[in-house]
């Protein structure tokens, strides 16, 4: 093992002072005497009437302490004060039946007699509206189910009746246009456009392409080549 | 409440006192804030119940529980004196839990028959009755303080949580509190000795803590610490606090309790200053 280096040691000098510490007074870590002393105490008394009925005479401020228990009181109060319940603002909505409409229907009863209403009033759900007058050649064949059946007085609806025509359904498309636009029409209300032309009875239910090759759709049918699954409209 | 529906006209005849409660709490809590002794002297009145502790012929504690603060208060004859044992009665009024379930309710009749008659207890809580009966004794001289109004030299009113503060804060490992009042500076101080030095808490008059300040003369009074912790408790329970102290040096602290239903009860003590002791 190598032996061990001396360290040398550093020979420092002595601090110099160049003034001397001040004087003055020094703190003693001592305990501060407190003085002797003692409890004052009372002397006792029987209890007399003053003892026993003697109260409290409160020293503070009266007034505080109503405000306190006015403050104290809403709490309970809102506690115990029911929900309110909001109203509705706005007017009640109220329903009228317009008085034109009634007029009107009056207005088509009166024109039109009942006569057999009894015979197919379920083939005809819907009815057209014409004025006898500018109409006059149709009117024999108008069905007299009217009053039972309502329908709006400003539009037109083609007749959906299934009876043998000796009018072709080519003409018969083409007679309500011209009907409509007769010499007649200025001395009865006009009557409104029609709309969508009603389907025949005969051809619900059957898929537009067959209801537009109604030729083929029949030889189809009469050669017993054409299912019902192909031309019928699937619910 | 059975207890508070059941009527009996004979059973008032017999007891000279009657009282009722709701809650049993409203007259536990205070009578906890003076029970630094085993022994009470009650007084029962037509202002309600009184109820006093001493000690060492320096201290003395009342708390006032008004006739109000009961829902039921009849008292047969002009006043009802008897000494009971605090710490029993403390223990019967808190038989069905000292923290109970919230929202539950104790109920309270207490029953005095006269001289020499237990006092009796009726608890009722969820359907539920307990019947104590605290054996009463005759009781003793009292304290004479002779702490009047006319006398009293220095009267402030404090915010409770300040005085509180200030208890937590001083040094209370000394023997004495001594309390300066002056019309001047430091106005109102508290200081202790300990052994780790002297502390000081000092309350300007104008401060927000302090409701009222009258003094006419400086008064510097010391009171044993070890007198004066007892009624931390009050402290505890209560709002304000009303300081006085007469031409004696006696010490008056009056404390305004606000119980749960917001009804106001009182504490008071009273206790004597240390004098100093001449040397021979």
């Amino acid at each position: 093992m190598p032996p061990k280096k001396r360290r040398r040691q550093s020979q420092k000098a002595q601090l110099l002072f160049h003034q001397q510490p001040l004087e003055g007074p020094k703190h003693h870590y001592e305990s501060c005497q407190q003085p002797i002393t003692h409890t004052v105490q009372v002397p006792s008394k029987p209890i007399d009437q003053s003892t026993v009925t003697s109260w409290v005479s409160p020293q503070f401020d009266r007034a505080a302490e109503s405000r306190f228990l006015i403050h104290w009181k809403p709490h309970r109060d809102q506690a115990r004060r029911p929900t309110r319940r909001s109203t509705c603002k706005f007017p009640r909505l109220t329903f009228e039946s317009p008085q034109s409409s009634s007029s009107e229907t009056l207005l088509l009863s009166n024109r039109v007699q009942p006569q057999n209403s009894e015979k197919d009033p379920p083939r005809r759900p819907l009815v057209p509206l014409f004025s006898p007058q500018s109409c006059g050649e149709l009117s024999v064949h108008v069905p007299h189910s009217l009053p039972h059946v309502f329908a709006p007085p400003d539009i037109q609806t083609p007749d959906s009746s299934v009876r043998d025509d000796p009018i072709s359904p080519d003409q018969k498309e083409n007679s309500f246009p011209s009907c409509i636009l007769g010499p007649g029409t200025p001395s009865s209300p006009e009557p409104g456009p029609v709309l969508v032309k009603d389907t025949p009875e005969e051809k619900y239910g059957i898929k537009v392409t067959w209801r537009r090759r109604r030729h083929l759709f029949a030889y189809l049918k009469e050669k017993g080549k054409l299912d019902g699954s192909q031309f019928l409209v699937k619910i | 409440m059975p207890l508070l529906t059941q009527y009996n006209e004979e059973e008032y005849e017999q007891y000279c006192l009657v009282a009722s409660l709701d809650n049993v709490r409203n007259l536990s809590t205070v009578l906890k804030a003076i029970h630094f002794r085993e022994h009470a002297t009650c007084f029962a009145t037509k202002n309600g119940i009184k109820v006093t502790v001493e000690n060492a012929k320096c201290v003395q504690a009342n708390a006032f529980i008004q006739a109000d603060v009961f829902q039921e208060f009849v008292i047969q004859e002009e006043s009802v004196t008897f000494r009971i044992n605090l710490t029993i009665l403390l223990d019967c009024l808190s038989i069905f839990g000292s923290s109970p379930t919230p929202g539950t309710l104790t109920a309270l009749r207490m029953c005095y028959q006269g001289y020499g008659h237990p006092l009796m207890l009726f608890l009722e809580e969820g359907g539920v009755v307990t019947v104590c009966k605290i054996t009463t004794q005759e009781p003793e001289e009292t304290l004479d303080f002779d702490f009047c109004s006319t006398n009293v030299m220095n009267k402030i009113i404090l915010q409770s949580e300040g005085l509180r503060e200030a208890f937590s804060e001083l040094d209370m490992t000394g023997d004495v509190l001594q309390i300066t009042v002056s019309p001047d500076k430091p106005y109102f101080r508290l200081s202790t000795f300990g052994n780790a030095g002297n502390s000081h808490l000092d309350y300007p008059k104008d401060s927000d803590l302090v409701e009222a300040f009258h003094c006419d003369k400086t008064q510097v009074n010391r009171y044993k610490l070890s007198l004066l912790k007892p009624s931390t408790k009050a402290l505890a329970l209560s709002c304000k606090v009303s300081i006085r102290t007469d031409n004696r040096g006696f010490l008056s602290l009056q404390y305004m309790i606000r119980n749960e239903d917001g009804q106001i009860c009182f504490v008071e003590y009273y206790c004597c200053p240390d004098e100093e002791v001449p040397e021979s």
